[in-house]
């Protein structure tokens, strides 16, 4: 007997919730092709958590249907739908041993008792908690907790996965670690797997797409790369990765490029079919080369305001045309806070996003 | 026919049972109790025939109705179900079922007009085993039609766990409750009348006693507040050695049957009490009756809610965090300034709360007007004479019970309006570190001077208590005796077997047995609302939850009158059996097993049960593996509470003993009004020793959640409210 992915896809179609007058979620189409991993990502209140109780059944829809596996479930309880969920504070039952949770959600199915317990075996090896059937949880530590807690959802074998926030209560060594796990076995077993998170970092590392929310909507969604590289709107470039956004114009376009004026220099870049003249400038602090000297073309001038040292790098707070700008350099230079200096942009780090 | 689905099962067991209850069991109430099985002797006979020959050999032709509505749900189970039928069929058929009850009673139409309509019908007793049966079908069928409906997500086991909270407590609570203000408005001749409602409102004798019990609720909430707050202090900031004593203190208002204070208070101050020889003896002054009336009430009253008062406010000063007041140490604060401008005021909605708790405590009381109250008239006991005295005027105990519930109710709504949202301690499972400030030293003092007196006080008056039984006369012939003992609970030797010859013995086994079958449904019920209070949302969630509330604020007297108004005459006949001793003790106590239950949910992560849910376990399979297992102390502190609560009781269940069933505190009670002291001190020593050893029993019982509910008890008492 081993555990199996039997993986499915979901398709939410024109959900919203609504708690009182506020929807929580608003029309919201999505779709989770069958063995990937996709992450919600978004600040608090966003409305990501109570999408994923919807797939869930912990909530039920105000309007729009849920559809697992081709079916519509969005009137099925929980206990009815072929998923399963791990959540933030893991939800051990305190009063049942190790073995017990694992095998609380096969205690309803047609397996033999011995078969349930081969089966939650079978689970905690594959966490890597083999022998740790007898402990409480309360005499495990955190990352074991989240480990008998991913378990204890594997064993059903469900069509999808759900994560709420998993790692959040683990330090953040842990968390690296516990991730890379969770994403090796999402990507052995082939599992369909909804993540939830609000640490973009988390999202860019585990998931085959992310569909980053706002107030409820989807704001966009893609791979990671799509969205760190081409953000859709200002919401996402800020969200995803750290980035400076800087009021500028498009001056002249043509066929595939466009040409932006930013203070008194002027940027030439992929054009990404960004309607209107206003625009911000996404600058990422990595893409940008700092030099004492002045007028090389295509750089700008600023003004060192803070300087931090971080061991692995330095992070500069700048002045450039009137407004300050984050970057980091690689140890070696260092500028004092005070001096001139030039800004170097990598035009392949920039992106454009509308201004409203 | 389809392959059944769960539900399509579930309604089909819901209409066999039905139908069983029709055809088999007896439809109205038996004269000698539906347990003593007498009527399977001639079941064919009007008084003992089931439904179905009630309607074919007796006459009651209006019962077919029923059965209908039961093969039409039958019917649609074949096709569908349709959610709609069923939950139509449920609702006529309870509608109906009621509607009959009431229209056509012990002597055939109950109004008049009908008779001209319909014609005479046979005269029906109250509701037996067989109607409750089918009116509980109907109920289910209900809920099962709006879970197919959808509601609460198609959970018929949670759709009929509301519907059963609410129509038990809509029938238990509020119909009787309901009543009096109907009562209240009939005149002397029958009729019912605006007119007549206003005329025994505006009545100058009611105006008079609902002053003295207001003057009387707001003094006593005075003091209890202020001592309670002494005790608070004395246990949490400072250095008080004996503060085992203070734990007893806090038990046993719990255990002590209301009118025991008063009874120590008049072995001490009474005409031939102890402090009174004392003082005529040595002092020169001459005993008089002085006891009798407001002061003996003020004192006895505080001595009796002090405890509680201490309970609510130990929770109070223990929620402000120690960092708030070092926080203000550090800002520059001296001890007194930070008690006067940080743990002052945030202790002072928790006062006001504890202020209105002794407030409504007060007016609820009745053992100690009763035994106490001279000439000075309360509400409580004025609604119990206008009953059984010679008076008998229902009429006027309903404009009193409405007089004595418009100002618990009022209460109830500061509390919760007004107070309940300004509460600022919370309990947060999180350790916070720091030490309390110590008190400024006017204060510690004060504490001290008042608060150790009355301690001394109360445990002499205790300790009077236990002596007094040993005693033949306390205070005037003060040579030991077991004499009273032996009258009440002497036991004989006879050839063959026991004899329980002391005269106490009836009522104290009638007691704890009902109160042994009331604690475990009251746990039940109080629990299961708990439940769907705290972990399910529906609609009309907060109606449900203001109406199961509200229940806590109706004082003792009101809800035996209302019993009396209610459970008279068909439908439902009552009085007289035991049943509605259980049913008064089972919504009396559920209040308190509904904070208890919510207390300790609120500390059960949701997530346990949404797991489980996830982890493919219906709502009942969760309850029954994950929220159970983890309330045991809220279990256990609500048995215990609903069962000593049950052996003390007076107010209510006085107004329901019958010579059958006779109650423990009624007995001593009547003893009382005889001047009996001897035996009714005896019988309340060995009550409060009874249920001590109850209390030790079951919690050495529970084993290592022992603790847990230790901590459950004060608590869940501590949230009492109107509870004498």
């Amino acid at each position: 007997m081993s555990i199996e992915g039997r993986s499915a896809a979901v398709k939410l179609e024109a959900v919203t919730k609504k708690f009182g007058a506020v929807a929580a979620v608003d029309t919201v189409d999505l779709l989770i092709e069958p063995g990937t991993l996709v992450t919600l990502l978004g600040p608090s209140g966003c409305g990501k958590t109570t999408t994923l109780r919807m797939i869930a059944g912990l909530e039920a829809p105000s309007s729009g249907r849920v559809v697992i596996g081709g079916k519509d479930v969005t009137l099925l309880p929980p206990n009815e739908r072929d998923v399963s969920m791990v959540f933030q504070s893991y939800a051990l039952f305190p009063h049942m041993t190790v073995m017990e949770n694992v095998s609380y959600g096969l205690r309803e199915s047609e397996l033999s008792r011995a078969a349930q317990k081969a089966k939650a075996r079978e689970g905690l090896a594959l966490v890597g908690l083999a022998g740790y059937d007898e402990r409480l949880p309360s005499e495990l530590s955190g990352g074991q907790q989240q480990r008998v807690a991913v378990a204890r959802a594997l064993v059903l074998e469900p069509q999808v996965l759900l994560f709420d926030e998993p790692l959040s209560n683990l330090d953040a060594k842990l968390r690296r670690k516990m991730r890379e796990d969770i994403r090796e076995i999402q990507l052995k077993l082939g599992l369909t797997a909804v993540y939830v998170t609000h640490d973009q970092e988390e999202a860019l590392a585990v998931s085959d797409k992310i569909v980053v929310m706002n107030k409820g909507r989807i704001a966009q969604q893609g791979t990671p790369a799509d969205l760190y590289e081409r953000p859709a709107d200002a919401f996402v470039a800020d969200f995803i990765g750290s980035a400076n956004l800087v009021p500028a114009e498009i001056v002249a376009r043509d066929q595939g490029h466009v040409t932006v004026a930013l203070g008194l220099a002027k940027l030439v870049l992929r054009n990404t079919g960004i309607a209107g003249d206003k625009v911000f400038l996404v600058i990422r602090p990595s893409g940008v080369t700092l030099d004492g000297e002045a007028g090389k073309t295509g750089t700008l001038p600023a003004k060192v305001a803070r300087a931090t040292y971080l061991g692995s790098h330095w992070e500069y707070t700048l002045e450039a045309a009137g407004q300050p700008i984050f970057v980091t350099q690689p140890v070696g230079k260092r500028f004092a806070a005070g001096t001139h200096v030039q800004m170097e942009l990598d035009t392949s780090q920039l992106a454009l996003v509308a201004r409203p | 026919m389809p392959a059944l689905t769960r539900q399509s099962r579930f309604i089909l067991q819901i209409v066999i049972v039905a139908a069983l209850g029709f055809v088999a069991l007896p439809w109205y109430g038996i004269a000698n109790g539906f347990w003593s099985f007498t009527w399977l002797g001639a079941p064919t006979e009007a008084a003992n025939a089931s439904g179905i020959l009630q309607a074919l050999l007796h006459g009651r032709i209006w019962l077919w109705p029923l059965p209908l509505l039961l093969i039409i749900a039958l019917i649609d189970v074949w096709r569908g179900p349709h959610a709609r039928v069923i939950a139509w069929c449920g609702g006529l058929g309870l509608a109906y079922l009621l509607l009959q009850g009431f229209a056509i009673g012990l002597k055939g139409w109950n109004i008049a007009a009908f008779e001209g309509l319909f014609g005479p019908v046979a005269p029906q007793m109250g509701l037996g085993g067989g109607a409750f049966i089918v009116g509980s079908a109907f109920l289910l069928l209900l809920s099962a039609g709006l879970a197919l409906k959808g509601f609460m997500r198609g959970d018929v086991f949670l759709v009929s766990s509301i519907a059963a909270v609410v129509a038990s407590i809509g029938l238990f609570v509020f119909y009787p409750v309901a009543l009096i203000l109907i009562e209240a408005a009939r005149d002397a001749d029958g009729a019912y009348g605006v007119g007549a409602l206003i005329g025994r409102l505006l009545n100058p004798d009611i105006w008079a006693v609902t002053w003295n019990s207001l003057l009387l609720a707001i003094v006593v909430g005075l003091l209890t507040t202020l001592l309670g707050l002494g005790f608070a202090l004395l246990h949490k900031r400072t250095q008080f050695r004996a503060k085992g004593l203070l734990r007893l203190l806090a038990i046993l208002p719990i255990i002590t049957p209301p009118f025991v204070i008063g009874l120590g208070i008049i072995l001490l101050f009474g005409r031939n009490g102890i402090a009174t020889w004392m003082m005529s003896e040595f002092l020169g002054i001459p005993p008089s009756r002085w006891i009798y009336g407001f002061f003996g009430l003020v004192l006895v009253q505080t001595l009796a809610f002090t405890p509680i008062a201490y309970l609510v406010l130990i929770g109070v000063v223990d929620g402000i965090s120690p960092s708030m007041e070092e926080a203000a140490r550090t800002l520059r604060a001296d001890r007194w300034r930070t008690f006067k401008t940080v743990t002052w005021p945030l202790m002072r909605p928790g006062i006001a709360n504890a202020f209105l708790i002794g407030f409504v405590e007060s007016l609820a009381d009745f053992g100690n007007p009763l035994v106490l109250g001279g000439n000075f008239d309360v509400l409580s006991t004025d609604i119990f004479f206008a009953i059984v005295g010679s008076q008998n005027d229902p009429g006027h105990a309903s404009a009193l019970s409405i007089a004595l519930l418009f100002l618990t109710l009022s209460a109830f709504v500061l509390q919760r309006q007004w107070i309940g949202k300004k509460v600022y301690t919370t309990i947060s499972g999180k350790g916070d570190s720091g030490l309390p400030a110590p008190l400024p030293d006017g204060v510690r003092r004060l504490v001290y001077w008042t608060t150790v007196p009355w301690l001394a006080f109360t445990i002499l008056l205790y300790g009077i208590i236990l002596v007094g039984g040993f005693v033949k006369s306390l205070g005037i012939d003060n040579r030991p005796t077991l004499q009273h003992y032996i009258t009440a609970f002497g036991i004989d030797w006879t050839d063959h077997s026991i004899l329980w010859s002391g005269r106490a013995w009836p009522s104290f086994f009638i007691t704890v047995e009902l109160a042994a079958i009331a604690a475990p449904i009251t746990a039940i019920i109080g629990l299961l609302t708990a439940y769907l209070l705290n972990r399910q949302r529906f609609i009309g969630q907060s109606a449900f939850e203001f109406i199961t509330m509200l229940s806590f604020a109706i004082p003792g007297t009101v809800i035996g009158v209302s019993y009396i108004l209610a459970f008279n005459v068909p439908p439902i006949e009552l009085t007289g059996t035991g049943l509605i001793l259980i049913i008064c003790f089972v919504f009396r106590n559920m209040p308190v097993s509904i904070r208890a239950g919510l207390a300790t949910m609120a500390q059960i992560d949701k997530s346990l049960d949404e797991c489980s849910l996830m982890l493919r376990h219906g709502s009942f399979a969760t309850i029954r593996r994950v929220v159970l297992p983890l309330l045991r102390p809220a279990i256990v502190a609500s048995l215990v509470y609903a069962f000593v609560r049950a052996i003390t009781s007076v107010s209510a269940v006085i107004f329901l003993v019958s010579a059958q069933y006779n109650l423990a505190t009624a007995y001593i009670v009547g003893r009382v009004e005889v001047s009996d002291f001897g035996v009714a001190i005896a019988y309340s020593s060995v009550l409060i020793v009874f249920m001590l050893l109850v209390i030790g029993v079951i919690q050495l019982g529970v084993g290592e959640s022992r603790r847990a509910a230790r901590r459950a008890v004060p608590a869940a008492l501590g949230m009492g409210g109107a509870t004498t």
